[in-house]
């Protein structure tokens, strides 16, 4: 048709023979995220538990039925709490050698693949509460998008460094080999080269402490892990 | 942006770039502001249009803003906006290089923006029809990246921007840039390379240009804007042709306004004689827009040109083309018509909501001329595709749930307590026959989902009446996301979402084995391809 056609090649591909995302072993969330989300909770509800408490006072309130408005606020927490314990247990990701898997939902379950390969971005943040309990949340940025577009919560502190430091060495390597294509993204301070050699440096330095054999995955064995 | 940088020096080597693009710092041309001030007017005029219809029901009603008063903030208003403009021109500055272009601008700080040519995905010429006589061209260039998108030069020399065109097309041809800097074609062997290699793939003729319009969309936006106001005006109408009626002997026998079928016809002629009238405008609209469109294919990518007032040329990679719409509206399926969007990586969806982004359309595509014109775009020689359809279930579960809505609000409407009984009764056959229609609504829709895989390149299909097909390859996933409810979970039934850069699509309904199948397939096309970043 065109010039391009003189190395195109297709090969038929064995689509049942392929890695099948489904098949990863996924891991749960860290372990003191349940008393996080208990604490969170708390602190959420409380003001609200007591506005009711207090409110009950009021002279133009009769104080007969204290409990009519206590007690919903406090059955509304708990289901809210049992709800999030158990996204939470249904949760889990996986990193595989080319992509981040993330599983999530309830009810309505979904399981989201983002390939290394299109990752623009990696940051980790964690609130007070989540530093507490050593905990941060990973987000991964793609091309185009404004919002993250695969937020992992609920990760280990470390676990999360380590998987920040371990995409951000990918990213960088794939930047590096496809320089003269277009794979950095454009951007008003990455402009001049100075800050870009600069920002490589730090990479450089980050690479050092990253460990990336724990988060390998293995050849999948068993049947994949699904709960319930 | 601060003091050194504005004494930056300009490279040695620039002998490959256009004689009068070498000295430095350069400002638009003078005769750029008189384009700059139309622009901004237009733009002011466009964002504050509720601001205008608010100034002028003021002006009609209030007593003390008199026409003296309109005068007066109008000419400020005018005058103000010649001096932002002369300001703008006066703090805008390029300068070309042999391998980037920076941007001085900024009212009361500026900035200053280097864009290497290499990184620019596209680049757009428009010449509104003011521009034409002045000699004038805007340019844009398009990066990809969240934050930057357009690069726009509001007002070059025609000439200088062809010219600029030209040195971007050349940049992307080479690998090694840069090697050949002195063994430059000038102007006319460039051009006569450039004709060899460009091949004309599209052009619309007037006619179809006309049925395009028809067939869009915008008509229905079209009737929103005039019916609004119009009612008012019809409902007045009518009054006074009744009037005029039972004013003739030959209904004075008749009771006009007991006889509700004659009010219904009129009303719906009228309806009818604006639709049509809002169709031929909408035809002749795409006319004017499109007028002499042209789209060919040339070595990196394509370039469209059209437009008879604002003449517009696009140019696109055909890297950073990562999918095709087909679109047939419904009225387009009576009429044999499509037309075709081609979207780009790092125009976001935001963007696009914003209004920024530039679409890469080419409208008034014939049945016959589809199918080939989708595959030269995504240069893909497959056969016809395999159609795959979406689990039947999705038809029966949306079916239930709507008759179960709509019949419980029938249900609902008869224990209202009201004296007239009757009409409440009306409502809910009124109803009955809606579900009925959203029946059939949903089955159309599900009989037209559906999915085919042609190697890397997958086929995704929806619509009622009318119908769009995304097509994209498969490597162009940004994001891959299997999702079940609990009764997906039950079947076995899974809905699947792509996300591409310009937004997601799914398949709904799949069985499990064939969403995961694809999201296999489509990571491994994406991390094959990885060097391709997108």
């Amino acid at each position: 048709m065109n010039e391009l056609d003189s190395d195109f090649y297709n090969e038929v591909i064995d689509v049942d023979g392929l890695p099948d995302y489904s098949e990863a072993e996924l891991q749960p969330l860290a372990g003191t995220f349940g008393r996080y989300i208990l604490i969170t909770q708390a602190v959420y509800w409380l003001p609200f538990i007591l506005g009711a408490l207090v409110a009950s006072w009021l002279p133009f309130i009769s104080s007969s039925h204290d409990y009519l408005l206590v007690a919903p606020i406090i059955i509304l927490a708990l289901l809210i709490y049992l709800y999030r314990l158990a996204d939470a247990r249904h949760r889990g990701w996986a990193l595989r050698e080319h992509d981040l898997i993330a599983r999530s939902g309830v009810w309505w379950r979904s399981v989201t693949t983002l390939p290394v390969a299109r990752i623009q971005h990696v940051e980790t943040s964690s609130g007070p509460i989540e530093r507490m309990h050593r905990l941060a949340r990973l987000s991964c940025y793609t091309a185009g998008g404004m919002t993250a577009d695969l937020v992992v919560i609920g990760l280990n502190a470390d676990t999360a460094d380590q998987l920040r430091e371990h995409l951000l060495e990918q990213i960088r390597q794939r930047d590096a080999y496809g320089r003269d294509e277009d794979a950095l993204p454009i951007s008003e301070q990455a402009l001049e080269e100075e800050t870009e050699s600069e920002s490589l440096d730090f990479l450089n330095q980050l690479e050092d402490q990253q460990d990336e054999s724990n988060f390998k995955q293995d050849e999948p064995d068993g049947a994949p892990q699904r709960r319930d | 942006m601060n003091q050194t940088a504005r004494h930056n020096v300009v490279t040695d080597s620039a002998e490959s770039i256009p004689e009068n693009l070498q000295h430095g710092w350069q400002h638009l041309p003078v005769a750029a502001i008189v384009t700059l001030y139309i622009s901004g007017l237009q733009k002011f005029v466009r964002e504050n249009l509720f601001l205008f219809f608010g100034a002028g029901t003021g002006f009609a009603l209030s007593d003390w803003f008199g026409l003296r008063e309109l005068l007066l903030v109008g000419g400020f208003l005018l005058l103000g906006g010649l001096l932002i403009a002369m300001i703008y021109h006066r703090r805008f500055q390029y300068q070309v290089d042999e391998q980037h272009i920076r941007v001085r601008s900024g009212f009361f700080e500026q900035k200053e923006l280097k864009v290497p040519f290499e990184r620019v995905q596209t680049t757009g010429m428009s010449q509104p029809i003011y521009m034409k006589p002045l000699g004038l061209t805007r340019f844009t260039l398009q990066t990809p990246g969240a934050s930057i998108t357009e690069v726009a030069l509001p007002g070059m020399p025609s000439h200088e921007a062809e010219a600029l065109r030209d040195q971007i097309a050349r940049i992307h041809n080479r690998p090694g840039q840069g090697a050949d800097a002195d063994s430059r074609p000038d102007q006319a062997e460039n051009d006569s390379a450039a004709v060899e290699s460009t091949r004309q793939l599209y052009s619309a003729s007037n006619w179809n240009l006309f049925l395009y319009g028809l067939t869009s969309n915008q008509i229905w936006l079209m009737l929103g804007f005039v019916i609004g106001p119009a009612v008012g005006y019809l409902n007045d109408f009518i009054e006074d042709y009744f009037e005029w009626m039972q004013g003739l002997a030959l209904f004075q026998a008749l009771s006009l306004y007991d006889s509700p079928f004659i009010i219904l016809l009129v009303v719906l002629t009228l309806i009818g004689i604006v639709l049509a009238v809002l169709m031929v405008l909408s035809g002749v609209l795409a006319i004017v827009r499109y007028s002499g469109y042209q789209l060919a294919s040339q070595h990196d990518g394509f370039r469209s040109r059209y437009g008879f007032f604002d003449q517009r040329e696009n140019t696109l990679k055909r890297t950073k083309l990562h999918s095709v719409q087909l679109v047939q509206t419904a009225f387009g399926r009576l009429l044999e018509q499509w037309h075709i969007i081609g979207h780009q990586t790092g125009v976001s969806e935001l963007a696009s909501l914003a209004g920024k982004s530039q679409k890469f359309m080419i409208p008034g595509v014939r049945n016959d001329q589809v199918d080939q014109l989708a595959r030269d775009l995504d240069n893909h020689c497959g056969t016809e595709p395999d159609w795959q359809v979406i689990d039947p279930l999705l038809q029966r579960v949306l079916s239930v749930r709507w008759s179960l809505l709509i019949s419980g609000v029938a249900l609902l409407i008869q224990w209202i307590p009201t004296d007239h009984s009757q009409r409440l009764d009306v409502i809910s056959l009124v109803l009955l026959g809606l579900n009925l229609a959203v029946l059939w609504m949903i089955n159309l829709r599900c009989k037209r989902w559906g999915f085919a895989l042609m190697g890397d390149v997958l086929m995704i299909r929806s619509g009622m009446i009318g119908q769009t097909i995304m097509r994209f390859r498969l490597q162009s996933c940004q994001q891959v996301r299997v999702a079940q409810s609990p009764l997906q979970r039950k079947r076995s039934i899974a809905t699947l979402h792509l996300r591409l850069p310009h937004g997601e699509v799914s398949i709904p309904w799949i069985r499990l084995n064939q969403a995961s199948g694809l999201a296999n397939l489509g990571l491994y096309h994406v991390e094959n391809s990885a060097l391709h970043a997108l």
